[in-house]
C-alpha cells in the first residue's frame, strides 16, 4: 500500500537537512530520500524514530490514502 | 574519515564492478557461444576480493556508519534487486530452453544463464534510478 508520507514538509519544517535526519534517526541519507520518495515503506521502529527524533506523532509523518471504505 | 554515505557509495561501485563482470561473462559466452569466454573463477573471486575492501572502509567508517550505510533502506534494496534478478533468470531459463532444444547453445554455454542471479547489476540500477 502507498502511504501519504508528510516527511519532507516536517523535516524542512524543523530546518533539517535529509543528512541531518539520518544521523538523528542513524540511517542513511539513502534510506530518508527512499521514504520522502515513497519508495520505501519504513518499518514500525523507524517511523517511530522518525517520529520521536522530528518531535511529532507517526500519524504526522504518514498516512493512509483516503478511501471509500473508510 | 569515511561516512556512511561514502561507504553506501563505494559498497555500489564495488558491486557494479562484480555485476558488470558477470554482465560481461554472460554476453561473452552468448557471442562467441562458448561456456568459458575468461576463467570462470574470476566473478566469483571477484565477489570475495570486493569483500576486504569494503570491510576495511566499513572498519574505518566506524561501527554507527557502517549501520547507518548497511540499514534496512540498503536491505530492502538488496532484496528488490534479488528478487528482480531471480524472475530475470527464470525469464533466460524458458530463452535458453528454446535454444537449447534448437541446438544454437551447448549445455555447458547454458549455464550463464543463472550468471544474473545475484541481482547485483539489477540492485545498482534500482539504487541509482532511486536518488
Amino acid at each position: 500500500m502507498k502511504l501519504i508520507v508528510h516527511v519532507t514538509e516536517i523535516r524542512k519544517a524543523k530546518g533539517l537537512t535529509q543528512a541531518d535526519l539520518a544521523k538523528l534517526a542513524n540511517v542513511s541519507r539513502k534510506t530518508i530520500n527512499t521514504i520522502e520518495k515513497s519508495v520505501f515503506v519504513p518499518s514500525t521502529s523507524l517511523a517511530l524514530t522518525l517520529a520521536k527524533v522530528l518531535d511529532v506523532s507517526v500519524h504526522d509523518l504518514f498516512e493512509l490514502p483516503y478511501t471509500d471504505r473508510h | 574519515m569515511p561516512t556512511s554515505d561514502s561507504l553506501s557509495t563505494f559498497h555500489l561501485i564495488m558491486f557494479a564492478i562484480t555485476g558488470l563482470t558477470r554482465l560481461a561473462y554472460v554476453l561473452k559466452t552468448i557471442a562467441w557461444l562458448r561456456p568459458d569466454p575468461f576463467p570462470f573463477w574470476i566473478p566469483g573471486i571477484l565477489d570475495r576480493i570486493i569483500a576486504a575492501p569494503i570491510f576495511a572502509l566499513a572498519a574505518a567508517a566506524g561501527r554507527k556508519s557502517a549501520k547507518q550505510a548497511f540499514d534496512e533502506g540498503h536491505i530492502m534494496g538488496k532484496r528488490r534487486g534479488e528478487v528482480h534478478a531471480f524472475w530475470i533468470a527464470l525469464m533466460l531459463n524458458a530463452i535458453f530452453g528454446v535454444f537449447m532444444a534448437t541446438g544454437a547453445v551447448a549445455l555447458p554455454t547454458a549455464f550463464v544463464r543463472w550468471a544474473p542471479s545475484r541481482g547485483r547489476i539489477i540492485y545498482c540500477c534500482s539504487t541509482i534510478m532511486m536518488q
